[in-house]
């Protein structure tokens, strides 16, 4: 079953973190700000061609890049 | 040695605001997160004695990954240069974002420093419907718990009170979390399937289930389906199209008023200085002294501090754009253009607060991890066209700009010009950018992962204050380096002969060197002599044409000397040709010893000072000479 990743997520839809992928500096500080599994995360900004996305994560806004997004799982 | 506490939390939790609160000071406060980069030092005098507070750069983690973060974990463990050991600590928590923030907390906490945590933004958790039950907090914590209103000052007793008893030693070191088995070194995370087994990712779900515990029954959100007012206004703020449309409208505007509303005042100063300059030359023998006051002192300085409406204003229009919660949203706008020149969006922000000035806006760099990332922004930075670029844009746009405006004066051509000329330096930045990030500091595109502050009013008494602030150093610098430049330039005039000086005798030696952007020795020696500081080009100017306060000449003395100036054989010197080879110049021209001395100071090298002037020199000579070069080529503006 392929996973379901926080980049193929629509605006306003709304999903749960399953987990981040990776170890570097980028999954470290999307764990630290709250991206451990359980919390909830709803897109409420896409931008196309390759702009960085907004996320309501946990009831405040976090902007990251779909490559970033790439690295959090969901739970489907 | 007095006791020492610091400040520390997540980015934009009002650490700033309350240590301005208690220490009296103005350090700067703004509605994005890392504004403040480096540690800052305050006092608070106490029945007990006197306090060193220390406020620190936000940090989301003890775990540093920018050079501001650094100083933070380094602060806290001792390890600073020059810092002594902490007494204790006060971490300054969102309490509308409690969960994110008690992430730092449990890190604190087991630092082994007695510590406070203080709740600050009461206000706004309470208008999102959240109620948190304190005493039960302070219990599970085991440390002080202080709810705080830090904007208005509510909480403040409290807070002063607990650090009283910091200092008193009343204060136990905290039971530390126990996340970790003191054997094996593991976290308790207390699963290892789903999120693999990295420590680091061990680790953030140890402490966020230890947050999950202490928050659990005593805090309380009352759901709301209405969506945010933050949440509504990002729909058209950041709109890829309608984002971008919107800050440009926003920006004419604003530049635009600089000449409605700052052009009144300015007059109001110009007659100042006149009036002064003539009253000291009612009373003043006349001699060597009398022509160094009037001339040197009063016709330098006063035309150079004609234009503080001016920076005022656009300090002003900044300072509404840092509290108002926009400048991450800029950043977000920028990210897509940024990734494809090798940064993120994070380095639109050091660039935006050069519009105010560089130095600050290098120093904002701090925030950037990545070392080569954070030389790049630092090397553009300068580009974008500082407050002391704006005496000669607006000098040069009256003087030969027609002043058409539409829409009631709202919109006009001047304003679009002065758009224009500070859209130039950051649409240079981009290809240097691009250039650098390809050659001498290559590197991978960094990531972007920021946080977005929600909206606020800004608070008038911040914004009012940042203006004033800027005054003052705008008068000290004109009482200071201009005054300093506008002697030695009255000097170099005024000997050996009025007629036959060195001051043109030095020009006429550059004149070949300038002759080919279409200026005169005159125009050479102004922008010359500007290279300390570029205000001083205006003082320069008004001595190099001879524009005489005594006489009750006024900077539209300057703006006509310039209209009236004409080559040996007559032909008039300026025209819309050279004005703009001269702007242009400033633009793009490093033009100011402090920035460079900054770009040495926080890139440890005079390497990349000396680049960063060089290349901006360079590039400055030749953008203004093909300008000029191409106007005359078809008789534009000649
Ligand atoms: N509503 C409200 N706003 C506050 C409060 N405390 C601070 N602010 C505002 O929050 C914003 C951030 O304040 P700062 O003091 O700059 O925050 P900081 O923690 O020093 O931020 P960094 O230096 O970037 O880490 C400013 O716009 C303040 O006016 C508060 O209790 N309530
Ligand atoms: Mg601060």
């Amino acid at each position: 079953m392929a996973m379901l990743k926080l980049n193929q997520l629509t605006a306003g839809q709304e999903a749960t973190v399953s987990y981040v992928m990776g170890d570097g500096p980028v999954s470290q500080r999307l764990l630290e700000m709250g991206m451990v599994p359980g919390a909830s995360v709803k897109v409420t900004q896409l931008s196309p061609w390759g702009g960085p996305m907004m996320v309501n994560l946990d009831g405040y806004s976090l902007s990251l890049r779909s490559t970033e997004a790439d690295l959090i799982t969901l739970l489907s | 040695m007095k006791p020492a506490i610091a400040f520390l939390g997540n980015p934009n939790t009002g650490k700033t605001t309350l240590f301005n609160a208690l220490t009296g000071l103005r350090q700067q406060v703004g509605n994005y997160p890392g504004v403040t980069v480096e540690r800052k030092h305050g006092q608070l005098t106490t029945p007990h004695g006197v306090v060193e507070l220390i406020d620190l750069p936000g940090t989301y983690s003890l775990a540093a990954q920018s050079p501001d973060e650094e100083v933070v974990a380094n602060v806290l463990r001792g390890h600073q240069k020059g810092e002594q050991p902490l007494s204790g600590v006060v971490v300054i928590v969102d309490a509308s974002n409690l969960k994110r923030n008690l992430y730092l907390v449990s890190q604190v906490l087991e630092v082994g420093l007695p510590t406070i945590v203080v709740l600050n933004m009461m206000d706004i958790a309470k208008r999102r419907g959240v109620t948190i039950d304190v005493t039960a907090l302070e219990k599970r914590l085991g440390v002080p718990v202080i709810p705080m209103k830090a904007n208005v000052g509510g909480g403040v007793t409290q807070l002063n009170a607990a650090l009283m008893q910091v200092v008193a030693g009343q204060i136990k070191i905290p039971k530390p979390v126990g996340l970790r088995d003191p054997e094996t070194g593991k976290w308790q995370s207390g699963r290892t399937d789903a999120c693999g087994d990295h420590p680091i990712a061990q680790e953030a779900v140890a402490r966020y289930n230890w947050i999950r515990g202490v928050l659990h029954g005593i805090v309380f959100q009352v759901p709301s389906t209405r969506s945010h007012f933050s949440d509504r206004l990002d729909k058209v703020l950041t709109h890829r199209v309608w984002g971008t449309v919107i800050f440009v409208i926003v920006m004419l505007f604003m530049f635009q008023a600089i000449y409605s509303w700052a052009g009144p005042l300015q007059d109001m100063i110009d007659n100042g200085v006149s009036a002064l300059g003539e009253w000291v030359g009612s009373w003043m023998p006349s001699g060597v002294l009398k022509d160094l006051v009037q001339d040197g002192v009063i016709g330098g300085v006063g035309s150079v501090l004609v234009f503080l409406p001016q920076i005022v204003f656009l300090f002003l229009f900044i300072a509404f754009l840092e509290d108002c919660g926009y400048m991450a949203r800029a950043a977000f706008l920028m990210d897509r253009l940024f990734a494809r020149i090798g940064l993120s969006g994070k380095s639109f922000i050091p660039m935006l607060s050069s519009f105010a000035c560089a130095i600050p806006g290098v120093m904002a760099t701090r925030t950037i991890e990545n070392r080569r990332d954070r030389f790049v922004t630092i090397l553009v930075s300068p580009l974008m066209s500082c407050s002391a670029r704006l005496p000669v844009y607006t000098l040069l746009i009256a003087a030969f700009v027609p002043s058409v405006t539409w829409m009631g004066g709202l919109l006009g051509f001047q304003g679009a010009m002065l758009f224009a000329m500070h859209a130039l330096g950051f649409a240079v930045a981009i290809p240097i950018v691009w250039i650098l990030k390809r050659t001498v500091l290559k590197g991978a595109t960094p990531p972007f992962v920021m946080e977005l502050p929600s909206y606020k009013m800004p608070s008038l008494k911040l914004v009012g204050w940042r203006a004033l602030d800027r005054a003052k150093t705008f008068v000290q610098s004109a009482g200071t380096i201009i005054l300093a430049m506008s002697v030695v330039i009255w000097a170099l005039s005024y000997f050996p002969t009025a007629d036959h000086n060195y001051f043109a005798m030095m020009g006429h030696a550059i004149e070949p060197l300038v002759k080919p952007l279409g200026w005169d020795w005159r125009i050479g020696m102004s922008v010359l002599a500007a290279f300390p500081a570029r205000e001083v080009v205006i003082a320069a100017m008004a001595t190099s044409f001879n524009v005489n306060v005594a006489d009750g000449d006024d900077s539209s003395g300057i703006l006509q000397a310039l209209q009236n100036a004409t080559w040996p054989d007559g032909a008039p010197l300026f025209g819309l040709a050279v004005a703009m080879s001269v702007m242009i110049f400033f633009a793009l021209c490093c033009q100011c010893g402090a920035t460079v001395a900054i770009i040495r100071r926080e890139t440890n090298s005079w390497k990349w000072a000396g680049f960063a002037f060089a290349y901006m020199t360079i590039l400055a000579y030749l953008a203004a000479a093909i300008v000029y070069q191409v106007m005359a080529y078809f008789g534009v503006g000649i």
